[in-house]
């Protein structure tokens, strides 16, 4: 078996981009929307065959076990040619969650299905009086001998509609002092009885994410994971270098490219002001790119990330918003076409996209408002 | 409630009330939600109950079975329909009387009452693809090259259900004006699908003739008709703007005051006060451009200043109503970006409003035009 992680870090991504460029499927590349599992599930069980399911995981457990350094080139590779996103709460929540925290009976249980997507996980973190404070949370599970009974519900859970299981964050301690105490970390397979998940429309007519709702949903004891009454701490450890890629500029720089050819199509870079404002933004990518190499390689010489990796989220979003938002004004009367404005023979781009796609980022993986709050206290360590 | 009235003003108050009872409890928003999902066009019912209350003819003079008003109440009635998201395309119709008006043929002044009436839906068909496009100027509206046949194209015609075409035909001394129907012989009409749930039209004329029964106004006549048209019509869009804009903004006021994180109110957090107070300034500048517009016109002020006070308003309006529509989805947070959520679909048609006859940028650009070419 080849050793990838002894591989110099220049021949590992070649041999990745040469191996997406060949394989992935063109017309899944930089999709304008969430795919569903159902479109996007050929290409990861073939993936699953060649054991590439899980490249961050250790070996031992099925995963490919790259280091983080591997692993950032493995995500890079993916994002630069634009694949389309499994709903992999299994492979990025779930499995190094059992690895840390599980029992062997549990990661015998659930690590395989995870990685041959027999399983797909969905996250129950948020409710509805729950988002921002999320450690409010009313989701209660009550102990009955050898089971714990759920009643509650979780909402916008991304693909629910598609998963098998749901991994929730449920208050099993309402007597605690804390509301960060007293919550733990249930496994719920969605076949249970007293389960409903109702797809939500969103803005743009698609059906991203669910509600989930339990109505007396009997879950085995031994589906809790970790200590009772700990799931908040081990949610946080969760947090890892995941939060790196929030802050990517991808999305940015996809957008960018968008707007690029866009602007190329109609002649827009001969205008002065225009010119202006698009290089603006090609250097507000340009340096969020850099910080983004630089917290990288913080992640690559084994360094936990800190609180100031937030600044990052915020600026990577706000950046693909300014970008989505001149995109807008250069396509003028075109911008509220629902197909998207034509761009030669048979190339269109499709601001309308951009737009809404830029609407959720500044609101999902801690809304930037909080992440400000974030870096005033942890970073700055503004005096209240 | 308005922006636009003061008290000597009675008749826009009376307006403002009458659009307030018909836009009741939410039925605009329902009309516009049914529009986007079903695809459904224009409802009839609406725009007919809309006719008898008098606002198809609002500019349009009592002769022909309008009301006679100005601008002014114009703004008053698309600011309430903006309000309550009401999808009629009142502002679409507007510009296409307010060219009428300018035009001098007989049947010009028929086809005026038919739509006062809201028997027939008129559109006006004034740029191809490159003037909408902002690649050329509209003075070249691609000509008929002296054959009495028009071939071209005509972008982004609204509204969508438009049984004649009022198409603008440009040549070295300006643009006439004709009335061509849907069905003419040579006429192919293509339909794009718009974000707020109507379309718009792409026309291909292939040889159609421009007799002189089709003839609404000669060059000269035909210029100042569309520009006046323009003019109004901006205004008219910039009004239902800010009637969107108040009622995103008042939503996600209330929605502030009422959503609980962290065992408080949203509206006690510091930074969502002030970002609140940010997009009441926003509003503020759409009343204050808007009231200037309205006042040019209740003054009769000459063309050009029209112009320049229309596309003023028009590019404060198409730009604060997208900061106002984004943030309101930024601070309703997850629920705002669903189609559930009132705000939605409010955004979805500021959208649509805002890139109507020229967005904030293109606004700004002719503003500049005209202020350097009075100078
Ligand atoms: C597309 C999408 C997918 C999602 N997928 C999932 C998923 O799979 N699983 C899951 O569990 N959750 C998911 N979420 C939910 C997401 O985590 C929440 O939307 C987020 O935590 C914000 O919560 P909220 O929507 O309730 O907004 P609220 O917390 O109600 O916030 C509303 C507004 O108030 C602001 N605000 C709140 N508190 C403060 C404060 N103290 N100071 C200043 N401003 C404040 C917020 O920034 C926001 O602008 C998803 C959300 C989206 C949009």
């Amino acid at each position: 078996m080849t050793d990838w992680n002894a591989m110099d870090d220049a021949a590992f991504r070649c041999e990745i981009r040469t191996y997406l460029e060949a394989e992935y499927p063109k017309a899944l590349r930089h999709p304008s929307r969430r795919l569903r599992w159902h479109e996007v599930s050929d290409w990861y069980l073939k993936r699953a065959e060649a054991g590439w399911t899980a490249p961050g995981w250790p070996a031992e457990h099925g995963g490919v076990g790259l280091s983080p350094s591997k692993q950032l080139i493995f995500t890079e590779e993916q994002e630069r040619i634009g694949v389309a996103r499994a709903p992999d709460q299994g492979v990025v929540m779930v499995g190094p969650l059992l690895i840390r925290y599980g029992t062997p009976e549990q990661r015998e249980k659930y690590l395989p299905k995870i990685l041959s997507w027999d399983n797909i996980w969905c996250q129950g973190y948020s409710e509805p009086n729950s988002g921002s404070d999320l450690a409010s949370l009313r989701t209660q599970a009550d102990d009955d001998g050898d089971h714990w009974v759920v009643n509650g519900q979780k909402t916008w859970t991304t693909l629910a509609q598609d998963a098998t299981h749901i991994f929730l964050l449920a208050r099993t301690d309402p007597q605690a002092e804390r509301k960060q105490q007293g919550i733990s970390f249930l496994l719920v397979d969605l076949d249970t009885p007293g389960i409903t998940i109702r797809p939500i429309e969103n803005i743009a007519g698609h059906e991203e994410f669910c509600e989930v709702f339990f109505d007396n949903v009997r879950v085995p004891k031994d589906n809790l994971v970790g200590n009772v009454n700990e799931g908040w701490t081990m949610a946080k450890a969760l947090l890892g270098f995941e939060r790196l890629f929030l802050g990517s500029p991808k999305q940015s720089q996809n957008a960018l490219g968008r707007l690029d050819a866009f602007a190329e199509a109609r002649g827009l870079h001969d205008d002065p002001a225009f010119s202006a404002e698009f290089t603006k933004l090609a250097l507000d990518v340009a340096d969020l790119s850099e910080a983004f190499e630089s917290f990288a390689a913080q992640v690559r010489g084994g360094e936990t990330l800190g609180a100031d990796i937030s600044w990052l989220k915020i600026w990577g979003t706000e950046t693909y918003s300014r970008i989505a938002e001149l995109a807008v004004q250069a396509a003028d009367g075109e911008a509220p076409l629902v197909e998207g404005q034509a761009i030669g023979e048979d190339a269109s781009v499709d601001v309308l996209n951009l737009y809404f796609g830029c609407l959720p980022t500044t609101i999902y993986g801690g809304s930037n408002e909080i992440q400000r709050n974030i870096l005033a206290k942890q970073v700055l360590r503004l005096p209240e | 409630m308005s922006a636009l009235m003061d008290d000597s003003q009675d008749e826009r108050r009376m307006l403002a009330d009458s659009v307030a009872g018909f836009a009741g409890e939410g039925r605009g928003i329902a009309r516009a939600r049914r529009l986007k999902a079903e695809a459904a066009g224009l409802d009839r019912a609406a725009w007919s109950e809309m006719a008898d209350l008098g606002w198809l003819g609002i500019l349009v003079p009592e002769a022909a079975g309008g009301l006679g008003l100005g601008v002014g109440e114009l703004a008053v009635v698309a600011e309430g329909l903006g309000r309550d998201c009401a999808p009629e395309p009142l502002v679409d119709t507007v510009f296409a009387q307010a060219v009428l008006a300018g035009c001098d043929a007989d049947h010009a002044g028929e086809l005026l009452a038919a739509t006062a009436s809201g028997e027939r839906l008129v559109a006006v068909a004034w740029q191809d693809e490159a003037q909408a496009r902002g690649q050329e100027g509209p003075a070249s509206v691609p000509a008929d090259g002296g054959s009495g046949r028009l071939t071209g194209r005509r972008a982004l015609v609204t509204p969508a259900e438009a049984d004649v075409f009022v198409v603008a035909v440009g040549g070295p001394d300006g643009v006439a004006l004709y009335a061509i129907e849907r069905d003419a012989p040579g006429l192919s009409v293509e339909t794009q699908p718009r974000v707020d749930g109507h379309a718009v039209l792409a026309l291909t004329f292939d040889g159609v003739s421009l007799d002189d029964a089709r003839r609404l106004a000669g060059v000269g006549a035909g210029d100042g008709a569309l520009t006046r048209g323009l003019s109004v019509a901006r205004v008219a869009a910039s009004a239902e703007l800010f009637g969107l804009a108040g009622a995103l903004f008042e939503q996600t006021q209330d929605y502030l005051a009422s959503r609980k994180q962290f065992g408080q109110a949203l509206s006690s957090f510091q930074a969502l006060r002030h970002r609140a107070v940010d997009l009441y300034i926003q509003r503020e500048l759409m009343r204050n451009a808007l009231r200037q517009a309205v006042r040019a016109f209740d003054s009769d002020a000459d063309p050009v200043d029209l112009q320049r006070a229309a596309a003023r308003a028009k590019a404060r309006c198409s730009e604060a109503a997208l900061i106002i529509g984004r943030q309101a989805v930024q601070l309703h947070g997850a629920i705002g970006y669903t189609e559930e959520a009132n705000v939605g679909v409010y955004l979805r048609r500021v959208l649509s409003l805002a890139a109507w006859l020229g967005n904030a940028d293109a606004q700004r650009r002719e503003y500049a035009r005209l202020t350097r070419a009075a100078a």
